[in-house]
């Protein structure tokens, strides 16, 4: 049998260089290591440096924007409806009682809106109302028997599949901008919601039940 | 302003965030140089369980240096350089370059024809594994990798007229070593010529 010639060896060479191959390494090892060695840093959102007043910055907008949509979905009333007609008694001239109609805002009194010389004063502000809002949402969940929670699994699971769908959009967003404040916090907030969610489902689960999937 | 391709564009990003430690950006490097790294790796080695060991320590000592890296070449070229010089270091630590000198003096140009008669080539990677370690690392360095005699000559601590006579034996086995591929798929077409050894 006849040797190749260096032309034929060529050809074989240059198919080789471009040849596929599969890969030897798989990334989660090399992450491990790479983790280990610390060069891998905790995922920083920003790149801004002080990345832990944007976490508590961005943890805080989680809070107020993700609470307020719970909030209202949980109440299961229209947002028009926050402010309420309601009756009132007041004492009438002649002494006996008089039905009046008046428009009560159920939220707390308009406050100034604040103006902000610094960043610094909008962080504090923001990580102020956060933990306001926090505090407000447990002693709503502890005391408040009046707000009609849903009862029915099927509600919250509706509510975790959009979730899931807002979640993946912000996720692949992420990917595309991920210094991105805004799609930071909407990230943030989704995932913040679908935790509470699904801790609320998990209440609404027959005793014994446990929850595989939704 | 010089519009880069996309693709180095991209490489630029990634580059910037990996070296501030960003997995996402680390593990996008890895995806789209992993297959040629991965490739250098395995022929310079020859044996699947080392290249992969190897290949492991050679993305790690990648991810070190990237520190350092300055932007001077592509980071597929730098990158590839760190393969080679790794992969050549890992190879001599478990001795496989221990008789490489002795190996290119005497033991290359030797035909083995038992080995010629039994072996069937399935691919040009397969007849690489039975070159020595020296003479496989010549051959993939130059034919394969583009790399000059003289840069092969100071990779392997070989002169550059060693390594020439190095790659005309590993070259002159591969073509008897290969002779039944293209015989079975050109046979229908004849070869008029073949190159005398």
């Amino acid at each position: 049998m006849l040797p190749l010639s260096e032309k034929e060896l060529d050809e074989l060479v240059a198919h080789e260089r471009e040849r596929g191959v599969p890969p030897l390494t798989n990334w989660d090892s090399i992450a491990a290591q790479l983790r280990s060695e610390g060069l891998i840093k905790e995922k920083r959102f920003g790149g801004l440096g002080g990345s832990r007043i944007w976490m508590q910055a961005a943890a805080a907008l989680l809070l107020v924007a993700g609470g307020a949509a719970i909030g209202r979905y949980t109440t299961a009333k229209p947002a028009s409806e926050s402010v309420a007609s309601r009756p009132i008694t007041t004492p009438n001239n002649s002494g006996q009682s008089g039905v009046a109609v008046q428009n009560v805002s159920t939220t707390t009194p308009a406050t100034p809106v604040a103006e902000f010389k610094t960043a610094d004063e909008a962080w504090a502000t923001l990580n102020r109302a956060g933990e306001e809002y926090q505090r407000a949402s447990a002693y709503l969940s502890a005391s408040n028997n009046d707000v009609p929670m849903p009862t029915s699994p099927d509600t919250y699971r509706t509510r975790l599949a959009a979730l899931d769908n807002v979640m993946t959009e912000m996720r692949s967003a992420l990917h595309q901008a991920p210094q991105d404040p805004v799609i930071n916090q909407y990230y943030m907030a989704t995932v913040g919601a679908r935790e509470a969610t699904l801790r609320q489902l998990g209440t609404t689960l027959p005793a014994g039940a446990k929850l595989n999937r939704f | 302003m010089t519009k880069l391709p996309d693709g180095m564009q991209t490489d630029q990003l990634e580059l910037a965030r990996a070296m501030k430690g960003d997995e996402r950006a680390m593990r996008q490097l890895w995806l789209r140089h992993s297959p040629h790294i991965d490739a250098v790796v395995r022929r310079l080695c020859g044996d699947h369980d080392i290249a992969a060991d190897i290949a492991q320590e050679v993305w790690i000592q990648i991810f070190r240096a990237l520190p350092g890296y300055r932007g001077e070449s592509q980071f597929g070229t730098w990158a590839h350089r760190i393969a080679v010089n790794r992969t050549l270091n890992a190879l001599r630590k478990v001795k496989r370059l221990a008789k490489i000198e002795t190996d290119i003096d005497e033991e290359t140009g030797i035909i083995d024809g038992e080995t010629d008669r039994t072996f069937l080539a399935e691919s040009i990677e397969k007849a690489m594994t039975q070159l020595s370690p020296g003479a496989r690392m010549v051959f993939v360095l130059h034919d394969v990798e583009g790399y000059t005699h003289d840069e092969i000559g100071k990779e392997l601590g070989i002169t550059s007229g060693g390594s020439k006579s190095q790659l005309f034996k590993a070259r002159a086995k591969l073509r008897r070593l290969l002779a039944p591929l293209v015989d079975e798929s050109t046979i229908a077409v004849g070869r008029t010529h073949a190159a005398p050894i």
